[in-house]
């Protein structure tokens, strides 16, 4: 055991250089920007958790082929036979589409496009349980503001993006609310925003700001209004599970919705440039 | 040299503690490889090598988390200083010591970013440190490991 002499120095100058970082982050996050320091980390901090997720991916192919390289024989063989059908049914279906988007000319009505977007993969979750972020690497460009979501509903939008990779802000965060509507005619208009609070079966939505004696059902569909210019409208986003009146003032209501996005399971996303 | 090595261990930890396979999850609870690499490097380098891998580990981990950045650096950074002042004290080099300091380290920088971002309820982040603090002192086996090839192959000046 010795007795060594440490030169604080250096440690004083790094606690400076720390409290340089933090106030800088602080200011950018006051303009909803992210600081120089945290773009430089997380550019160098991306690429490598890109490179293994795709190590990870690759491992479990591989261990996935050498334990069930039979069983996967006959189900590409079933799944080949399978595309056969879909490609059939998808021809059929592209028959119905513009069958349909003929009548809604006719009846007035917007005709919704086919499906567009680009996937994009999920590299990180955020564990921060009041800020439900992920980040995603897509094969372009990603602009802030771009949409995301599953085949199933809306996950989010980029706010901050570098390249081909950015952070998602999701349903989920407790800072982030949806201009949203009953999917119905003349369906009410309200805002969805984070239980703030986890439900049995999951994480839920609140949809509130209804009107007075608004009409919500159980199993209504809630889609995002396009109040506010955020989001698009008609964005599937929830179903209602619940309605919940005010003790005080029954007119007042709130409905938990259950998103459609399954959000503990989010690897895949796609990602749809505003207005596209 | 050292300088430009920790960095990179750093980095590496980051992006695999961000990345950690779902199906080693222990209660849906990772180790915490950067602080693990923290108390490698203090323990390896002394006082001035555990701040500057506390500030560097505290921004990479901030920086991907989008977490404020000062109860980070306060946590890591004072984390690296203390246990670098181990470094060269009776069984300071032996993997034990550091993961028992890894199993202590992670209850004491929760409890100090906890003053700067209070968790929404308090079960879950029960649930973390007691499955996280032990399950990072696993983990620092292999990063202490690492560390001390790294500061045995370059040498670093105090």
């Amino acid at each position: 055991m010795h007795t060594t002499h440490y030169r604080w120095e250096p440690v004083l100058a790094l606690a400076l250089v720390a409290a340089i970082l933090t106030v800088v982050q602080h200011r950018a996050r006051g303009k909803g920007e992210v600081s120089l320091a945290e773009r430089a980390a997380q550019r160098v901090v991306w690429p490598a958790q890109s490179a293994l997720v795709t190590f990870g991916t690759v491992l479990r192919n591989l261990n996935t082929a050498a334990l069930h390289g039979g069983r996967l024989a006959r189900e590409r063989d079933e799944l080949l036979r399978r595309v056969a059908e879909l490609e059939a049914d998808k021809i059929a279906m592209y028959s119905y589409y513009l069958e349909n988007k003929a009548m809604k000319a006719k009846l007035g009505w917007d005709a919704t496009g086919v499906p567009t977007g680009t996937p994009a993969r999920v590299i990180d979750w955020s564990s921060d349980p009041r800020r439900k972020r992920i980040t995603i690497e897509a094969s372009r460009e990603l602009e802030q503001g771009t949409i995301v979501r599953t085949e199933a509903g809306l996950v989010g939008r980029v706010v901050e993006a570098q390249g081909n990779r950015g952070i998602v802000v999701l349903l989920l965060d407790a800072d982030h609310a949806v201009a949203a509507r009953i999917l119905r005619e003349d369906g009410d208009h309200g805002i969805v925003y984070a239980a703030p609070q986890e439900h049995e079966g999951g994480q839920m939505l609140l949809l509130s700001k209804l009107p007075h004696g608004a009409d919500v059902r159980v199993g209504d569909t809630v889609v995002s209004s396009g109040l506010g210019g955020v989001y698009p409208a008609g964005l599937p986003i929830g179903v209602v599970e619940r309605v919940e009146r005010s003790e005080v003032n029954v007119a007042s209501i709130v409905a938990c919705v259950k998103p459609y996005a399954d959000f503990d399971h989010l690897d895949y996303v796609r990602v749809i440039r505003r207005g596209g | 040299m050292i300088y430009l090595a920790y960095p990179i261990l750093l980095i590496l930890a980051t992006a695999v503690e961000r990345t950690w396979p779902g199906w080693l999850l222990v209660r849906g609870q990772g180790p915490h490889l950067v602080l693990a690499a923290v108390i490698s490097i203090g323990l390896s380098g002394g006082p001035v090598a555990g701040c500057f891998g506390g500030l560097v580990g505290g921004l990479l981990l901030a920086s991907v988390q989008g977490a404020w950045l000062g109860g980070t650096f306060v946590a890591y950074m004072g984390l690296g200083v203390a246990v670098g002042l181990l470094r060269g004290q009776l069984l300071a080099e032996r993997v034990l010591v550091a993961s028992l300091v890894a199993l202590i380290a992670l209850p004491v920088v929760e409890l100090i970013r906890l003053i700067f971002a209070a968790p929404p309820s308090p079960g879950p982040w029960l649930l973390h440190i007691f499955v996280g603090a032990p399950y990072t002192a696993l983990a620092t086996v292999p990063v202490f490991g690492a560390v001390r090839v790294v500061t045995t192959l370059l040498r670093p000046e105090d």
